[in-house]
């Protein structure tokens, strides 16, 4: 049952690194009703977003995709762009406010893109947990059939998720007290553990050139869920995925934390195929079908 | 207005003599301890005019987390301003920061490649 269809942008790392983070959510909007409308030749968002006011050719990648977006949402009637990735949701959401606040930008980026229509910035760039929370978290809770009973969840948000907060509009949630990740565990019936660290940097593009300031920022944010006990750090971000999971490796597997995606608990929590590995799903069951029994 | 401060406020767009040294962006810095001087006092050199804030790391090792730009009371954009000074460098003839070509690019995901290729190569 279809009752809402919405533009899709993927991003890279969910086609080339991280499979498993589109699946298990293509698998979730199945069972919610909800059709993800792939925006046809999408470029590259760039990661992340220019700070560079004097450069706009950086944003030129995010602004070919509007155009392809503004296309498409044409023929089916939606103005929403829904994204999966916390780095891609930055860019697009910070380079489409741009382009509505500064009419100079857009006629820039306009008359440097001569080979397609303008961009008219109608588009709504949404974040899915964003939309999850707009189509409600209690109607997501309704539609759990394997509730995650006493699994210990870590939400993790990183940066991109939260900051910067200008323009206006960027952050999902509060930066300082962000909720949105704890009440998404709490609809699909885990308990969210509180950890100070759940803001905090994973180093970012360091991993590339200082691959040790990764380690260590990685190491005190894995640590920090061990100490809260928690059975798993849920992440919306794939380059902070890939950080922990270096984090990890340089820890003894005593002192690990698995990292998942927020949308492999999703499609698990709806009776859906996680994708996640067998080991961390066995896991989980085991967890929860164990509270079931007492 | 000197050179330095002009093209840090061309690029970043921001004024950086509304920054009264308060200190909050480097108390919320996780970055710190890598650093040669803290995000602060890199903002204090650029008011001076001193241009030896070209030749120290901190720009280089800021991650661009905006944990300053959330928390300064003064609404400075400091992770913008981080930016413009490393892209003074990156505009620079001859001045290469990272050779690609160097990076293994087999055992990276393209999402960790393609950030540092934005942050730090023109
Ligand atoms: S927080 Fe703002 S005002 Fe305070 S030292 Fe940093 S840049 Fe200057
Ligand atoms: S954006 Fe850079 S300078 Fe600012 S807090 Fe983050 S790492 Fe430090």
């Amino acid at each position: 049952m279809i009752i809402m269809e919405v533009l899709y942008y993927p991003g890279c790392s969910l086609r080339n690194t991280y499979p498993e983070f589109e699946k298990s959510t293509y698998e979730a909007c199945e069972k919610l009703g909800i059709e993800l409308v792939e925006i046809p030749e999408w470029s590259c968002c760039g990661v992340v977003p220019s700070l560079a006011t004097d450069n706009v050719m950086r944003h030129l990648g995010a602004v070919r995709s509007f155009i392809n977006a503004q296309k498409k949402g044409r023929e089916i009637g939606t103005n929403v762009i829904v994204v999966l990735c916390s780095m891609c949701y930055n860019v697009l959401k910070r380079v489409n406010l741009i382009l509505k606040e500064e009419p100079d930008t857009l006629e820039n980026v306009n008359s440097f893109i001569d080979d397609q229509p303008d961009y008219v910035p109608d588009l709504r760039v949404t974040h899915f947990l964003t939309f999850l929370k707009e189509t409600g978290f209690e109607n997501l809770e309704e539609k759990v059939n394997k509730p995650l009973k006493g699994l210990k969840v870590a939400p993790y948000y990183g940066c991109a998720l939260l900051r910067p907060d200008r323009p206006e509009g960027v952050p999902i949630d509060n930066p300082d007290n962000p909720v949105i990740l704890e009440s998404f565990v709490r609809s699909i019936g885990a308990e969210p553990v509180h950890f100070p660290f759940r803001a905090e940097c994973c180093g970012n593009y360091h991993i590339v050139l200082e691959p040790g300031i990764v380690e260590m920022r990685t190491r005190k944010i894995i640590g920090s869920a061990k100490s809260v006990k928690a059975d798993l750090i849920l992440s919306p971000c794939p380059l902070c995925t890939y950080n922990l999971g270096r984090g990890n490796e340089s820890l003894d597997k005593s002192e690990q934390v698995p990292v998942v995606f927020f949308t492999q608990l999703l499609a698990l929590a709806l009776g859906g195929k996680s994708y996640l590995p067998t080991e961390i799903e066995d896991q989980i069951l085991k967890k929860i079908g164990g509270e079931k029994s007492d | 207005m000197n050179e330095l401060v002009e093209r840090v406020t061309e690029i970043s767009g921001q004024n950086v003599y509304s920054c009264y040294q308060c200190g909050n962006c480097s108390a919320g810095c996780m970055f710190t301890d890598e650093m040669d001087i803290l995000p602060h006092q890199a903002i204090a050199l650029v008011q001076n005019e001193d241009e030896s804030i070209l030749e120290i790391n901190t720009p280089w090792i800021c991650a661009s987390c905006f944990v300053c730009s959330v928390r300064c009371p003064r609404g400075l954009d400091v992770a913008a301003i981080m930016e413009a000074l490393r892209e003074i460098k990156i505009r620079e003839r001859g001045f290469i920061k990272v050779d690609l070509r160097k990076v293994d690019i087999e055992k990276l995901p393209q999402i960790a490649i393609t950030a540092a290729a934005q942050k730090f190569t023109w």
